[in-house]
């Protein structure tokens, strides 16, 4: 519970130095960034919903399909990874490259709807195949991203470049989160309560390092002018 | 608990999909990192190579540029200063021819020649060294001013001999080329006490083959000495991608051949 409300704390925290940052660094990448972590904050404000249902007064959605907040989550899920895949776009020179990944983000997002459409987890668990479709993409854009910048003199002010330390958090928190997200709906009951903590443990802690380097980010980036822009507007 | 006896849960093949992919994912990433890096490296490496080169050719030119540069202000000295002092030394010399009495005249007249006669030869030193001069006359009207001096000078009999069709050469390499030249002549001037001087010009079809031979002294092509003439000579034979090389022995004399190329010039 306090673990959840100080993501909470970060997740705003996080908000607010990005607004911080964008009146220091006006991109267009950065002014997306921005609004997603606004979207985060709105997002994981609005599933506490779920505690007015038992003490509160949304008792009448009880035993309605709204009475767990997965369907919130699913749908920031889905817009998060889309964000992901395509915020490292605006930091690639190489046509084709970008080429794939709007293709790529293109697929995953037919990919998703069908199956929110077809399967009957939207309310009760995460979205396995979305998940690992999308961990897969974030992982090959952010791959891209290092490749392109391998190749180009920016890798010696790397510790200066925003979209490096989102790719840094974004990388760690995909791919230690998604295999639990395999198994959300053992979240729900509780047969099995060490999985119920081991579960908790690694969402909150991988939540509290995605946020952290968020926020050093952002600090450290607006320390200096950043020396990184992107290179065109889409 | 995990048994093997019921079918695998749909989530735990999903789990092993998932890491299986990001596996997959992560080594073929790794590898192509790998080269990427490799590439970066390697064209770092070779950025570098290059600057050096680049480097090495500015400095030679520089130093090319600071040598004609020093050769025409001495060029203007000589006939600006000097050239103009001698004239007015000839001028007092025909005052003084009709003051003095006439058994003093022929020492006079005589002196006035020699100051005439070195008139003109600092007004041909002058030429060849003005590298503006030796431009405007060309490979081969410089080389005839500059052995034409030496017969003056009384020192050595050079002939200059030219075969085949005259060709352009780029202005550039041109004063390098007579650079060269006048570098082995004047040593043969100053070291290689000879009498006969050949210098032959044979312009082939895709080179200048220049030959200079003399019949003085010669010398141990072998000992290294400290005089840079023949390095100054290499080197810029290699800045016009010409074959240099001196043949010399002791009492035989010394061989000179450039084969200069009219395209491989940068």
């Amino acid at each position: 519970m306090i673990a959840a409300v100080f993501i909470n704390l970060l997740e705003i925290i996080a908000f607010l130095t990005g607004i911080l940052y964008y009146q220091k660094n006006k991109t267009q990448p950065t002014f997306y960034l921005v609004v997603f972590l606004g979207i985060t904050v709105v997002s994981e404000l609005f599933s506490w919903y779920t505690f007015l249902i038992d003490s509160g007064f949304l008792h009448f959605l009880k035993g309605t399909s709204f009475q767990e907040n997965y369907w919130n989550g699913n749908i920031y899920s889905l817009i998060s990874y889309l964000f992901y895949i395509n915020y490292f776009k605006w930091y690639l020179s190489n046509k084709l490259s970008i080429t794939i990944i709007n293709w790529l983000s293109m697929v995953f997002l037919f990919v998703s709807v069908l199956e929110i459409l077809f399967s009957d987890g939207f309310f009760i668990k995460f979205m396995p195949i979305s998940n690992i479709l999308g961990t897969l993409l974030v992982f090959f854009s952010i791959a891209i991203y290092y490749l392109e910048l391998l190749r180009s003199d920016q890798l010696l002010q790397v510790q200066k470049s925003l979209p490096f330390y989102i790719s840094v958090g974004a990388l760690i928190f995909h791919l230690c989160t998604t295999p639990l997200f395999l198994y959300s709906s053992y979240l729900s009951n509780s047969i099995d309560p060490s999985f119920v903590s081991l579960y908790k443990q690694v969402i909150f802690g991988s939540n509290h390092l995605l946020y952290s380097i968020y926020i050093a980010g952002f600090i450290i980036c607006s320390r200096k002018k950043a020396p990184y822009f992107p290179r065109k507007n889409f | 608990m995990l048994t093997e006896k019921g079918p695998l849960l749909p989530q735990e093949k999903l789990l092993i999909v998932y890491f299986i992919a990001i596996l997959f994912f992560f080594t073929v990433f790794s590898i192509v990192f790998v080269i990427a890096f490799q590439r970066r490296k390697n064209k770092f490496l070779k950025e570098r190579y290059e600057a050096e080169q680049r480097y090495q050719r500015e400095l030679a030119d520089s130093q090319i540029e600071i040598q004609e540069q020093t050769l025409k202000n001495i060029a203007w000295e000589l006939h600006d200063n000097v050239g103009q002092l001698l004239s007015v030394v000839n001028l007092q010399l025909n005052v003084l021819m009709n003051a003095v009495p006439d058994s003093f005249y022929e020492q006079v007249n005589e002196t006035k020649g020699i100051v005439q006669e070195t008139v003109q030869q600092i007004r041909s030193l002058s030429k060849v060294l003005n590298n503006d001069v030796v431009l405007k006359n060309g490979l081969l009207a410089s080389l005839q001013v500059e052995l034409d001096r030496f017969k003056r000078l009384g020192y050595l009999d050079a002939t200059l001999k030219v075969t085949g069709d005259i060709m352009p050469i780029n202005s550039a390499s041109e004063i390098i080329v007579f650079r060269i030249l006048q570098e082995f002549l004047s040593n043969v001037l100053k070291h290689a006490r000879a009498s006969k001087l050949f210098v032959h010009l044979d312009y082939k079809e895709k080179t200048l083959d220049i030959s200079a031979i003399d019949d003085g002294v010669g010398f141990d092509t072998s000992i290294k000495t400290d005089s840079s003439g023949m390095e100054t000579m290499s080197s810029r034979a290699e800045l016009v991608n010409a074959d240099f090389s001196i043949i010399s022995e002791i009492g035989k004399g010394t061989k000179l051949f450039l084969s200069y190329p009219y395209k491989k010039t940068r």
